[in-house]
């Protein structure tokens, strides 16, 4: 079986007997074939060639498409799993941040029994930590083009204390990966703990009998 | 160079539906969404071709196994796939890659030709002694081809792949894959010769 000195002919036989050929390609490459004997002995052989090589099991389709089902796209999973990520750290940074103020509001309250004053209004560490995650409606602060958080933490009631609000916000399904990303942001930014601190105009102390008064 | 998510050039049995006629693009993008159906789909479009491909490269028993573990990994790892090439090229990699894992772990290559007792997957089978005895010769033929030649060949003539398409497949180049495929052919030709 001799070759076709036309190899650019023979380069198209797989395609012709494909049917990916265009219009003005199949048509040439079929007048070829009108008057060469070599080309059109090769496409028979291409075409034997097909027949006898398409031969394998029947696949079962449902089995196979069962196993399928049971894989998650890796991009569902990979998305899970960065979710997963922000909602734990923002759940540990609200804990410590929660931490602190309970920390301080003991630390206030000790020194207010020193003072022999009544309880103090601080249970505002709480409050004072909440309200900056409740201040975050993120997008709608953060430019143009994000679409606003179906509910936002509000201020929360006096009662409310940061913990909560963070099981809230940990726990709710509809804030979005973009608002989580913010809130994270926030807390990374918030300098609340200067907030906690001891305000610079220390209580005084009640006066002791034998100090020297001048 | 084939559309992203181009639909089976040979047809499958498309249905009316639209969904059945989407192409590859747009079952993935369905089945992404949740659309099981998709999956099936997909899976009927192209298991045979990746059935045949596997075939091709002499295994018998194991090939309903690889062309299952063949999807799961293509649908495990969508990420991976950018469209840049068809669904059935990608496939085609990923099983080619598994022949070759099972192989190496085997440490046994077979190159045993397609047996006949295998169910025909072609609709239109030939009959008549002549053409058995034709397409016997050519299998034959085949099965001597170099395993480069051999997966050329059969990319190149019976799921009619590009070049191009075929390079991706064998993570290769489009000159050497079309160098690969004039060598079998003319392997071919010389055995209808002698």
């Amino acid at each position: 079986m001799n070759d076709c000195p036309r190899g650019e002919i023979r380069d198209l036989l797989p395609d012709l007997m494909a049917g990916s050929l265009d219009d003005g390609t199949r048509a040439r490459v079929e007048e070829h074939l009108h008057s060469c004997a070599e080309c059109a002995a090769e496409l028979e052989l291409l075409r034997v060639a097909r027949t006898a090589l398409s031969r394998a099991p029947a696949m079962d389709i449902a089995k196979i498409a069962g196993a399928v089902r049971g894989a998650k796209p890796a991009v569902a999973r990979t998305t899970a799993s960065k979710r997963d990520w922000r909602v734990a750290a923002l759940a540990a940074a609200v804990a410590l941040m929660v931490t602190g103020a309970l920390w301080l509001s003991t630390s206030r309250e000790r020194q207010s029994q020193i003072a022999a004053r009544g309880p103090d209004t601080v249970a505002a560490p709480n409050t004072t930590v909440a309200p900056s995650i409740a201040r975050t409606p993120v997008p709608n602060e953060r430019g143009a083009g994000r679409t606003p958080p179906p509910a936002p933490p509000t201020r929360p009631s006096p009662g409310v204390s940061a913990a909560e609000v963070a099981v809230a916000i940990v726990s709710d399904p509809e804030m979005g990966d973009a608002e989580l990303d913010a809130l994270l942001d926030d807390i990374r930014s918030l300098d609340g703990l200067t907030e906690l601190e001891p305000s610079e105009e220390l209580p005084s102390l009640p006066a002791v009998d034998g100090d020297v008064q001048r | 160079m084939t559309e992203p998510g181009s639909s089976d050039r040979r047809g499958g049995a498309v249905g009316t539906r639209a969904v059945e006629c989407a192409d590859d693009a747009d079952l993935i993008a369905r089945w992404r969404r949740g659309d099981e159906r998709a999956a099936t789909l997909l899976v009927e479009r192209h298991a045979d071709a990746v059935a045949r491909f596997v075939a091709s490269f002499g295994v018998r028993d194991e090939i309903d196994e690889l062309v299952q573990d063949a999807f799961v990994r293509a649908f495990g790892s969508l990420d991976g796939f950018r469209g840049q090439s068809s669904f059935r090229t990608w496939l085609f990699t990923i099983a080619r890659n598994l022949v070759r894992d099972r192989a190496r772990s085997a440490k046994v290559r077979r190159q045993v030709p397609i047996e006949e007792e295998h169910a025909v997957t072609d609709p239109d089978p030939l009959s008549g002694a002549v053409a058995e005895e034709t397409e016997e010769r050519i299998r034959r033929a085949v099965a001597v081809l170099s395993p480069m030649q051999r997966e050329v060949f059969t990319l190149r003539v019976v799921e009619g792949l590009s070049y191009k398409e075929i390079a991706e497949v064998l993570q290769s180049t489009e000159g050497a894959a079309r160098v690969h495929y004039h060598n079998a052919m003319r392997s071919i030709k010389e055995c209808f010769d002698e």
